[in-house]
């Protein structure tokens, strides 16, 4: 694998010395993984998405720099007072990649393939996402040719932030008729790119759209490359390989910033990674355990030293990045291994406990999960809480955590990327939410004041009222600690500095409409 | 040796023939220089690891994260320190325990019961050699690491899980290696006599047959515990093996990976480490082979 690897920086770098690459050029990014599908009904990874956003357009996008959402696709949109009927004018000069028109039509089939279970075409999925983003749909009609109209069965605060999520990004009608399951190798969307070749494990290939509405894209096209391994992603920039590389390893991360070659991205994103504790078992049925191990765990040191400050500590359940819905007045805990000995005496455990701890070799959004468990089981060493580490492959991992921790572990790592801050507390802390019910509770928490915000919030209309809901669910779940807030991740990318016209985006997507070699 | 105690007249013979074949063994090996110097790196870090109590090392768990990466040399810590700040030296030492240890006695129950396979089916023929031996052939058809990945993937991660793993994947080539011998063994005259004496056929294998395939057994066994360690390395790189805080050569170099531009040496430690030990291991059993069994050469 090594030799192949080698093989193929020696090719590369020998196609790199016939010339620096200039304007004619398509951009090479480096991805983490080979892509699942490009059908963006079908993907859930955001690797996925990092390709289809520049594919597809949706009929909102969120803003440059923000999870704010601006118009796209509809041009403007008008919502109900009771927050049932959604009414979107669409733009009219835009066609797919295949040159059919974009209309109310096509935007109604792109629902309907995914929540009608009767429509021909909903077997070309499955749809993972989209029951819990657009569930609450009752019906998408076509007003006239450019107007389309969204009734909801209850109102639904975060639907046009959904709307917004790569899920909701539309493809062509006739492609989907065309290759029935298959359009996920053969994507067409309205997009500023458009597809042009896709071989496995080697590159996605795609070509700057002309027409596109929004401004046709300065460089001729774009390819990514499936790099798994981090360091291989990290030669690959250095050699010539790769024009932009993201998720670069965190040593790596602090060398790039000081070598003038190359251009380093920062971003914290809506990302919290945490370890969710079994609140049906001792210890940590106990709260005095929870609040002791949230004092014991030196989170600075590990965004800072193990991490290398590409994170910043995280305070409770919701990013600091989702701005207003995020509490700033949450006291957060201290590190006070003093205090977390005293609590865990109080609580009866002063003579040590033994407890087990779930970790994952790896994983989306899971950072360095086995240093990072390595130094959380240093830290809860010192306050005589023995972690006995079990390690799992991400997939048999989540297998594992997913149906819930009784009897198996008493906490277990877990990360979670949002778009929208309703997502990650109403999938992980409701009672409603138990594995046992379908949802993410796996540590069992249950609070019904808690429950009782999440579900007000999700209907609540007025943003005023669901972020002062937000803000009173942050401060219980604080307080009754059925996590431990350990980090949210600041995203990145390494570029070489000839690349301009690129910003990292909140949202961990990676839009690539406005690149452009520098002269 | 064996062929003495063919004839119970001849049992006085047993003590004095044993010792001066294992002398000759001995002035063999010791004319091997590669050996020797395998013999002795071996001893250096076999009584390492075993003294590593006893050493005033620092706890290899410690973690100081913003003492990480140091370099080799580096004050308080000789080999520098890993991606945690732990102390290498200490990680390797104890490290060593560890992956010896899981070498050797993967090896152990490997060559026990591959053996035992091969000497039932040398000895017994027909139905018997037939039906271990095609079962041993499966165990042969698949890739050694796939099948050890899948055995822990059933099993579970985990030091214990990834010796038994090793284990079995090593089984068919003592049974090969033994049941060869074995079957040339049994046509031979002192196992005829022995058979004409009406000594159980119990008796016949384990006193006169296997004694005689010892040479073989052992030959094998030192030829395949630097392999084993190096498997076991091989899963624990690929995180199967020991769990976290457990050093062990391999989930160091596994860890050391994502750091070999910026901190080359947490590989190269353990990396050396395993290399040494194991390049120690295969002079060393050229070396038995040579002296054993001279026919091999």
């Amino acid at each position: 694998m090594l030799a192949t690897a080698l093989v193929a920086t020696l090719i590369l770098a020998a196609c790199g010395e016939d010339g620096e690459a200039g304007s004619d050029d398509p951009v090479v990014v480096g991805q983490v993984a080979e892509p699942a599908s490009l059908d963006p009904h079908v993907v859930t990874a955001v690797n996925d998405f990092r390709i289809n956003i520049n594919l597809y357009d949706g009929l909102v996008r969120y803003a440059a720099d923000s999870l704010e959402v601006e118009p796209a696709l509809a041009v403007d949109w008008t919502i109900s007072d009771d927050g049932t009927l959604y009414t979107f004018e669409l733009r009219e000069d835009v066609e797919f990649h295949d040159g059919t028109p974009f209309d109310a039509e096509v935007v109604k089939f792109n629902f309907d393939r995914m929540l009608d279970e009767d429509h021909p075409y909903h077997d070309t999925g499955p749809f993972p996402l989209a029951q819990q983003f657009y569930g609450h749909l009752a019906e998408v009609r076509v007003v006239d040719e450019h107007t389309v109209e969204f009734e909801l069965s209850s109102p639904f605060a975060p639907f046009l932030s959904n709307l917004a999520y790569p899920t909701g990004l539309l493809i062509s009608q006739a492609a989907v008729e065309a290759h029935g399951e298959d359009v996920g190798r053969n994507p067409v969307g309205t997009g500023p790119y458009v597809f042009s070749e896709w071989r496995s494990n080697e590159h996605v290939t795609l070509e700057r759209n002309p027409d596109y509405w929004d401004g046709a894209p300065e460089v001729p096209g774009v390819v990514f490359r499936p790099i798994t391994e981090s360091q291989t992603r990290v030669n690959e920039l250095m050699s010539g390989g790769a024009d932009m590389i993201v998720e670069v390893p965190p040593d790596d991360v602090a060398a790039l910033r000081d070598d003038p070659d190359f251009v380093v991205g920062e971003q914290a994103g809506p990302h919290v990674w945490f370890l969710i504790l079994n609140l049906a078992e001792p210890p940590f049925d106990d709260v005095r355990m929870r609040r002791a191990i949230n004092m014991a765990i030196d989170k600075e040191s590990i965004v800072n030293d193990v991490l290398q400050g590409t994170a910043t500590v995280a305070h409770g359940p919701i990013a600091e990045a989702f701005g207003a819905a995020y509490n700033p007045d949450i006291d957060p805990y201290p590190y006070d291994p003093d205090a977390a000995r005293e609590l865990i005496e109080e609580a009866g455990y002063g003579d040590g406990v033994e407890v087990t701890f779930y970790v994952t070799e790896g994983g989306s959004g899971m950072l360095d999960p086995v240093p990072m468990g390595e130094a959380i089981q240093a830290d809860l060493r010192d306050v005589g809480i023995d972690a006995r580490i079990s390690t799992y492959e991400w997939n048999s991992f989540l297998d594992e955590v997913n149906a819930g921790i009784e009897g198996k572990a008493d906490m277990a790592q877990m990360a979670w990327m949002t778009a929208d801050p309703d997502t990650l507390p109403f999938l992980t802390l409701r009672s409603g939410a138990w594995p046992d019910e379908g949802g993410f509770n796996s540590g069992y928490y249950a609070n019904e004041r808690v429950d009782e915000l999440l579900e007000a919030a999700q209907v609540e209309v007025d943003e005023d009222a669901r972020i002062a809901m937000y803000h009173e669910m942050q401060e219980i779940v604080v307080e009754d600690a059925p996590w431990v807030f350990v980090a949210s991740w600041k995203q990145n990318v390494a570029m070489s500095p000839r690349i301009e016209g690129f910003e990292l985006h909140p949202s961990f997507l990676l839009r690539l409409h406005d690149l452009r070699w520098a002269d | 040796m064996s062929a003495a105690t063919a004839s119970p007249d001849q049992t006085p013979d047993d003590g004095v023939v044993a010792p001066r074949r294992g002398a000759t063994t001995w002035r063999r090996l010791k004319r091997n220089r590669l050996s020797v110097a395998g013999l002795i790196v071996l001893a250096v870090v076999v009584l390492l690891a075993l003294l590593a109590p006893l050493l005033p090392l620092i706890d290899p768990a410690a973690t100081n994260p913003a003492n990480r990466l140091q370099p080799i040399g580096s004050e308080g810590h000789l080999l520098g320190t890993d991606h945690l700040g732990r102390d290498l030296l200490s990680r390797l030492i104890w490290g060593g325990r560890t992956s010896l240890s899981v070498g050797v006695f993967a090896t152990l129950i490997a060559a026990s019961i591959g053996s035992l396979i091969g000497l039932v089916a040398g000895f017994f023929g027909g139905a018997t050699d037939n039906s271990l031996m095609r079962g041993v052939d499966v165990l042969m058809a698949f890739p050694y690491l796939l099948l050890a990945i899948a055995l822990v993937a059933v099993l579970g991660p985990g030091l214990v899980n990834a010796m038994i793993a090793i284990s079995i994947v090593n089984i068919p080539f003592f049974a090969r290696a033994v049941r060869g011998t074995t079957v040339s063994l049994v046509s031979s005259e002192y196992v005829d006599a022995a058979r004409a004496l009406a000594f159980s056929r119990l008796r016949i294998l384990f006193r006169e047959v296997l004694p005689n395939v010892m040479p073989t057994i052992i030959i094998t066994m030192s030829t395949t515990v630097g392999w084993m360690i190096t498997e076991t390395a091989g899963l624990s790189f690929l995180g199967l093996g020991a769990q976290p805080p457990t050093s062990d050569w391999g989930a160091m170099l596994g860890a050391g990976r994502e750091f070999i531009t910026r901190a080359p040496h947490v590989m190269i430690v353990p990396g050396s480490a395993i290399f040494l030990v194991v390049i120690s291991l295969n002079f060393v059993g050229d070396g038995l082979r040579d002296a054993l069994d001279p026919r091999l050469k």
